[in-house]
């Protein structure tokens, strides 16, 4: 009896989701296949794949570019405490009556909806080293400022700043907002009766409430940092020097300028591998939070 | 419209200067600032953190707009006139521009606090006011812009539509965003609906794969993907998933589509599961009750996701770069991307500033018309969900 | 119109839970019966069965004539009324009411004619154009009504349709869906938690528990012969009070003794208790002693010297002497109620016993008073939440019919 049953469900459920799971097999699940197989294979686009085993991971661990754009990744990641405070500030100036909330909101979201090209050329110019707005300012207090993108010690900066501005006005406010606006206003209501100021409210209310989309927040910072490519491409092309080349860069230029398939899958596998344990630990602690899973 | 150069010598000097755009827009910022940090309410740190984001923010936006007006070499001097104006205290014009600018915020405020203490509609007055205000600013600005030589727009924008080929780029964008979000958001629906509103073995698991994917970096796919379709041909329709944008349509549709189920699952499931029932009492099928009650019903998540792959799609120059070689069948942002590679040595910058504004006015008019919907539909969907 | 008939109903979840144990009942034509019984009973499961909306896992259920476990909802020929109403919130009142007969193919100037009669009927005529979202919350669960008489089915099922009224409001409801049934005399099944609705409402009732049937039968034989301890406390606001203790025969009179069964101990010396035969079991403490009515002793006999549960309503306490036995009980609360009042008493065993009297001034809280206890109105149970009413064991055993 369950199995017809289980037939009659499935034959209801079945023309919905057909379509979707094709695309998914054929668009997601092969890819993933097909790049597992080949990060075993070398392969150059021309001549036929040759399966080398293990040697695309063996060459990896003794990669030093590899490593380095594993650094680079992970550095230009430290902007995002930064970002966090400055959209946690922002979006505790959108929960609270703000004349002009809604009029102005298109504003504030501006570096989400801001396509990736135009951000990158408008933040080259920023940062162009003779005429851009950098040092010309910096120039009338008569520093000279430094070629941004273009000097070793300052282009990672220089994208740590650009990522700041860009998470602020993005998705991490809008879930600080609506964390924020989760929070029943009872519970002001009995602190402000209890006697608590503005500060006390924040620190002994809002705060330890935000936890769960805190640490929300610092997950897909981090696994958004690991995805980092864009920008870099666009802006700098990895350099100067490999500096900026991140790991999701390192891969795209394997493949596509120097065609290793088979060696641009294998670090492709082991970025898969940190996204997906950075996902599961933070699928772990939602669960354990519990009441987190509203953001998810 | 083409201004008599000998114009210009009729208009005085302080003229010029106080209309100076890039003085104008510094200064009425920091006046916004300031006043709005005088007021007496207890928010003034949040004031004044919103205050000074939506300052940037304009001052970016109005930049690159009016730098596409410019020549290149406008472009090259204009920030260092402007910032020699800026701080140029000693000069009555300077201090003009300052106390005109500041004298346009404190209406603004002022008429924020007196409308606001209206019981009704004084909200709306006031957006009222501040639009008027705004766009008598805005016409101050583009008339200061151009007594300053801003007037170059036409040859920016025409060079940027025809030679560099916007235009044919901007049909190609359109129909590939709007092709791939049709279908995204159909398909996404019949699959949330089946996935949060049927009971069927296996229903959960294949939930959490959906999800799972999620956390697949693009680089994983975009390799394997690629060649997979270079070697995909279906002769009989002289159909390849490689420079055609119905097959990019497709790659776009199909890989958006786990992130929009798992948006939507949210809001499906915010979706009381008796009206389900009442309608299958009321004589529905699966299909009927999905399509009169739950499609219906999710309007306002569809649009919300439906947005949110616009924009997505609209700026996603990744997958295009690899899918498309064809200079006829390219987008807005990879044209833009190889503007970018050759501007860099031709210096064209007022061109590649138009493109810009360009790419960038369709979704900013989108989320400012629709921007309600997708607060709405966001916080329906992922937070009370 | 058509009977429906439940035969050895199951429902078992996945995971093992049972929530509904192989119930039967036989619901007759143009019947109103109410399931009642508290959350969890299974009384929601066994209608969302008859109406398809849950798999049935072992029994048949048959409406009319016709087995209905593997028909669709919609084939079923029956209309529902949900809790929260289920109104489609994109469509007006009219195309809320009018769908199901679309649906079926009804030509419009048949479905226009019914939903006008039906809106009369239940006077929303004027919020035809009106969406649900527009709708007081009792004018919501009219709209919620006239979608299902429009059907004009063979059995209406209400899922606990007044719960999200207002106490007031609840009230009028109630009426007018008795009158309209009235009216229509269709085939109903009603769930509800609430004694008070089942009562007012049902032809028959039907209490559940834990996925049993405990009684089924008109309101009035519930509450004067529940069949057990549940039914007995279930029915009846405030609930019927109920003491432990002891039967026993003093001087060839069989007496109840109030007292808790595991302090008990037998009786050794005389000297102790001399109205006690020695050897019998006896309860320490200070408990009250009622004897136990004539027309009661025959089915009693056999649990002299047993636990039994004493059943006493509260309103079958009084403040005035009927001809009837007495306890002595401490007053705690006075809670006036217009024309009655409810007194909260406590006995030296037992801290929480309601009685409830006709309006008296001048009690004095915290005093000692006499309760005068209606003898021709207790009940005996069995121990245990579900222990049989040992009062009607000599009668025809009660058939769940």
């Amino acid at each position: 009896m369950p199995r017809r049953n289980a037939l009659k469900e499935w034959s209801a459920a079945a023309p919905f989701l057909a379509p979707n799971f094709l695309g998914f097999l054929l668009f997601t699940l092969m890819p993933v296949g097909v790049s597992m197989v080949l990060s075993f294979y070398q392969y150059d686009n021309i001549t036929p794949a040759k399966f080398v085993g293990t040697a695309n991971y063996h060459r990896l661990i003794v990669d030093p570019k590899f490593w380095a754009s594993l650094a680079n990744t992970l550095i230009m990641m430290l902007g995002l405490p930064l970002t966090m405070f400055g959209a946690l500030l922002l979006a505790l100036a959108l929960n609270s009556k703000v004349y002009g909330r809604i009029a102005l909101r298109t504003i504030y979201y501006l570096p989400s909806i801001s396509p990736l090209i135009a951000v990158a050329v408008v933040w080259m110019w920023i940062y162009n080293a003779d005429q851009g707005i950098f040092n010309s300012a910096l120039a009338r207090i008569g520093i000279r400022g430094p070629n941004w993108l273009g000097d070793i010690s300052w282009a990672k900066p220089a994208f740590i700043f650009m990522g700041i501005w860009s998470g602020i006005g993005g998705f991490t406010m809008l879930l600080y907002l609506a964390a924020l606006q989760d929070i029943p206003r009872s519970y002001y209501e009995a602190a402000h009766l209890d006697g608590a100021g503005a500060w006390q409210r924040f620190w002994y209310i809002t705060w330890p409430l935000l936890g769960p989309v805190n640490f929300f927040i610092i997950v897909m910072g981090i696994i958004g940092g690991f995805q980092a490519f864009d920008w870099q491409y666009v802006m700098t092309g990895g350099g100067p020097a490999g500096s900026t080349t991140t790991i999701g860069l390192y891969i795209y230029n394997n493949a596509f300028s120097y065609s290793k398939m088979g060696y641009a899958s294998a670090v492709a596998w082991v970025l898969f591998i940190i996204i997906f344990a950075l996902t599961l630990l933070q699928w772990r602690m939602r669960q354990r939070f519990g009441g987190a899973a509203q953001y998810e | 419209m083409h201004w008599d150069p000998n114009i210009l010598a009729t208009v005085p000097e302080k003229i010029i200067r106080i209309a100076n755009p890039f003085t104008f827009i510094a200064w009425f910022t920091i006046g916004v600032v300031i006043l709005v940090a005088w007021d007496r309410t207890r928010l003034k740190i949040l004031y004044a953190v919103k205050s000074l984001w939506v300052g940037f923010s304009i001052l970016a936006m109005l930049w690159v707009i009016i730098s596409s007006m410019g020549t290149s070499k406008d472009f090259v001097q204009v920030p260092e006139k402007a910032l020699m104006q800026f701080f140029d205290y000693h000069n009555p014009a300077t201090m003009t521009a300052m106390a005109v600018c500041l004298a346009c915020c404190g209406g603004i405020v002022a008429l924020a606090v007196m409308l606001a203490r209206r019981p009704t509609g004084g909200e709306y007055s006031f957006y009222a006011g501040q639009g008027l205000l705004g766009a008598l600013g805005l016409g101050a600005l583009l008339a200061g812009a151009h007594f300053n030589g801003f007037d170059h727009w036409r040859e920016n924008y025409i060079r940027a539509w025809t030679i560099a080929r916007m235009g044919d780029y901007m049909i190609n964008s359109v129909l590939i965003s709007v092709g791939s979000v049709g279908l995204i958001t159909l398909l996404s629906a019949m699959a949330t609906y089946a996935l949060t509103k049927l009971e069927f073995p296996g229903r959960d698991s294949m939930l959490y794969l959906f999800v799972a994917s999620l956390a697949i970096p693009t680089q994983l796919i975009l390799v394997p993907l690629f060649l997979m379709m270079r070697n995909w041909h279906v002769a009989a329709l002289n159909f390849s998933f490689m420079d055609s944008r119905f097959g990019l349509i497709i790659i776009y549709a199909a890989l958006s589509l786990p992130f929009t189920i798992f948006l939507l699952s949210g809001f499906f499931r915010s979706l009381p599961s008796e009206l389900g029932e009442a309608a299958a009492i009321d004589g529905c099928g699966e299909f009927t009750t999905f399509s009169r009650i739950y499609f219906p019903l999710a309007a306002p998540g569809l649009t919300t996701a439906a947005i949110f792959n616009f924009i997505g799609i609209w700026n996603e120059y990744n997958f295009a770069l690899v899918f498309i070689t064809n200079p006829d069948l390219k987008t807005l942002p990879v044209g833009l991307y190889y503007l970018v590679v050759t501007q860099q040595y031709a210096a064209e910058w007022p061109a590649l500033f138009a493109g810009i504004v360009i790419l960038f006015v369709p979704t900013f008019l989108i989320f400012l018309i629709l921007q309600r919907q997708i607060i709405a539909g966001l916080t329906l969907g992922s937070v009370k969900g | 119109m058509a009977q429906v008939l439940l035969e050895k109903i199951t429902k078992i979840y996945p995971g093992g839970v049972k929530a509904v144990d192989a119930i039967d009942l036989h619901i007759a034509d143009k019947e109103f019966i109410v399931l009642v019984g508290p959350s969890g009973c299974g009384k929601s499961t066994t209608l969302r069965m008859v109406a398809g909306l849950e798999e049935i896992t072992d029994g048949t259920i048959r409406i009319g004539d016709r087995v209905v476990n593997s028909v669709p909802p919609k084939d079923r020929n029956i209309a529902m009324v949900f809790q929260n109403y289920a109104l489609y919130p994109h469509m007006t009142v009219y195309k809320n009411m009018a769908f199901g007969l679309k649906l079926r193919k009804v030509p419009k100037n048949v479905i226009d004619q019914r939903v006008m009669e039906a809106a009369k009927i239940l006077a929303i005529e004027h919020l035809l154009d009106r969406k649900p979202k527009a709708l007081s919350g009792g004018q919501r669960q009219r709209v919620a009504v006239g979608r299902a008489i429009v059907r004009e089915p063979a059995a209406f099922l209400f899922d606990e349709p007044l719960s999200n009224l207002d106490a007031k409001l609840r009230v009028t409801t109630r009426a007018e869906l008795k009158r309209l049934h009235h009216r229509l005399k269709t085939t109903t099944i009603y769930v509800t938690h609430d004694q008070e609705e089942a009562m007012t409402l049902g032809d028959r009732i039907v209490i559940m528990k834990d996925g049993i049937i405990q009684q089924a039968d008109t309101p009035l034989v519930t509450y004067q012969k529940p069949v057990n301890r549940f039914v007995a406390g279930f029915i009846g606001m405030p609930p019927m009070n109920f003491f432990d203790g002891l039967l026993k025969m003093v001087n060839g009179a069989m007496v109840f003794e109030e007292g808790k069964l595991e302090d008990a101990k037998v009786v050794t010396k005389r000297a102790d208790e001399p109205q006690v035969a020695i050897g019998q079991v006896t309860l320490p403490g200070n408990g009250f002693t009622i004897p136990v009515p004539e027309q009661l002793r025959a089915c009693l006999g056999a649990k002299v010297g047993k636990h039994v549960v004493l059943g006493i309503r509260p309103e079958h306490l009084s403040l005035t002497d009927h001809g009837g036995e007495s306890i002595n009980v401490k007053l705690n609360v006075v809670e006036p109620l217009g024309n009655d009042m409810d007194l909260y008493l406590e006995t030296v065993l037992h801290p929480h016993v309601v009685a409830r009297v006709e309006a008296h001034a001048g009690l004095e809280v915290s005093s000692q008073v006499k309760m005068f206890v209606d003898l021709k109105k207790i009940h005996f149970f069995e121990p245990g939440e579900t222990g049989v009413n040992l009062s009607l064991v000599s009668e025809k055993p009660h058939a769940a019919a």
